[in-house]
């Protein structure tokens, strides 16, 4: 007999982009469970040519289809077509005022946001990454909504070969990293304003490492340059551009701290990579950031930029709360497991009346 | 200010600790810094201006000089000659298109002082 077909689409896929890495985890986790499963998009980007289908070529007779949403798109009638049961899957939506007004980006956040009320009938039952996703949901007439972050696997983050940050050089400075593109909503000027202060306060040099992709023209960008010339931190701040994996998980293990001042996240990937790694992390309590740090991390609750970085100096010498934090992401890591992640998606399955020819161990028992 | 759900951080003491660093190390305040907000409404009031421009160009009446850059001589003498009769058949609709950009490109002449004056120079 042939299995059950849970496939997934979402529009655009891209290698090293959070969602599609969530999508390939989900496809081995639905494979590993016995269901058949492939992932369809509009726009496949570089590398992932043979790994993705096109979205026309998907045949849904029987099958579950997981609509990844994290933005609006051109296909919402060919979505409400397709004759399969639905499933959406939430990553939140960069808020419009962090684009340029007038801009694809500003308009396809807005058209999200409109598509999402539309997308419950069509798709009553839901996954969303975190409680702060799941509560916007609900809030729009979502009954069935279940939290799980089908977006990494810690067992492969930890196992990943890493390569050491090219020049960086050995001056025994302090090292500040956060990893995400550069973009409005992440707010990287406010960490380069930390910087300025952290200079001033560490006895030793300080370095802060953005990593993440950017566009030269993009207007954020060449702001961000400016508030680096302004205050004249050339030196200290590095934009790496996009890394290969080897390099980003280098990053992550020469960090001191993994600082994260972003107004919006979605879920915040970097943030649990960061924990996996073991590196401390100070970040800002916005959208879904302080449920995803959990234990594992300080929470600030205002930008003010001096005290933020006199934080960051006190904690490079406090030996007492560095472990009480290590412990603490311990704690936050054991809910997000592989296994865990693999149980929550079977159960969800199961309860929207599909079968799963091989459940997790954990879910037979149950 | 500062929160944590891990067991064992004593939050009250950090906050002491780096305030106490602040008042010993009194570090220079940062130079001003636009919000970012500023920087993206002076670049979607860009984007428009240069749609403006390129409207503009087509409502004068003349086919734009884009489109007859690079023909053979004859091509561009032809391409004049069959835009006479649109210019006159379009000539209330130019009317009314310039008048039109006339009143955007005022209102948007009033965007930069807005789009500035929120930041007002100071850090958020």
């Amino acid at each position: 007999m042939t299995p059950p077909s849970v496939h997934q689409f979402h529009p655009n896929v891209a290698v090293g982009d959070a969602v599609t890495n969530g999508m390939l985890l989900t496809r081995e986790l639905l494979r590993e469970m016995g269901l058949r499963s492939e992932i369809y998009a509009f726009i496949i980007g570089p590398g992932l040519e043979g790994d993705v289908r096109p979205y026309q070529a998907l045949r849904p007779e029987g099958a579950a289809l997981l609509v990844h949403h994290s933005h609006g798109h051109e296909l919402e009638a060919w979505l409400a077509g397709v004759p399969a049961r639905r499933f959406l899957v939430y990553h939140n939506i960069t808020p419009a005022r962090f684009f340029v007004p007038g801009s694809t980006h500003y308009r396809y956040s807005l058209l999200g946001r409109e598509m999402l009320a539309r997308h419950r009938e069509r798709m009553p039952a839901a996954l969303a990454d975190s409680e702060h996703n799941a509560s916007e949901l609900r809030a729009l007439g979502y009954g069935d909504v279940r939290v799980l972050p089908l977006l990494f696997d810690l067992d492969a983050i930890r196992r990943a070969p890493h390569a050491p940050p090219q020049a960086l050089g050995d001056d025994g400075a302090f090292h500040a990293l956060f990893v995400g593109r550069i973009a409005a909503n992440k707010c990287q000027h406010d960490l380069v304003q930390v910087a300025w202060y952290l200079r001033q306060l560490m006895p030793r040099p300080v370095r802060l490492a953005l990593v993440g992709e950017y566009r030269g023209h993009d207007p954020y960008y060449r702001y961000l340059r400016d508030v680096i010339d302004r205050l004249d931190l050339s030196a200290e701040v590095r934009l790496t551009g996009h890394v290969s994996n080897e390099e980003l998980y280098g990053w992550y293990r020469r960090a001191d701290v993994f600082v994260c001042l972003s107004e919006h996240e979605g879920f915040g990937v970097p943030l649990v990579e960061a924990m996996a790694l073991d590196v401390p992390i100070v970040a800002y309590q916005s959208s879904s950031v302080p449920e995803t740090v959990g234990p594992g991390g300080l929470i600030v609750a205002r930008k003010d930029h001096a005290r933020i970085a006199a934080l960051l100096a006190v904690l490079a010498r406090d030996g007492a709360t560095r472990e009480a934090l290590r412990r603490g992401r311990q704690a936050r890591l054991e809910s997000l497991s592989r296994e865990r992640l693999k149980a929550g998606l079977a159960a969800f399955l199961q309860e929207q009346g599909i079968a799963v020819p091989r459940p997790p161990a954990a879910v037979r028992a149950a | 200010m500062l929160t944590t759900a891990a067991p064992g951080v004593d939050v009250e003491r950090m906050l002491a600790e780096a305030d106490a660093l602040l008042r010993g190390a009194a570090p220079r305040p940062a130079p001003p810094v636009l919000p970012p907000e500023s920087a993206l409404m002076a670049a979607g009031v860009r984007e428009l201006r240069e749609l403006l421009a390129e409207a503009r160009d087509w409502s004068t009446g003349r086919p734009p000089e884009k489109a007859l850059v690079g023909r053979p001589r004859l091509s561009r003498a032809l391409l004049r000659v069959l835009f006479w009769p649109m210019r006159v058949l379009a000539w209330p609709q130019r009317k009314f298109n310039r008048a039109a950009l006339d009143a955007l490109e005022t209102m948007l002449e009033m965007f930069p002082a807005a789009a500035y004056s929120k930041g007002n120079g100071a850090p958020r």
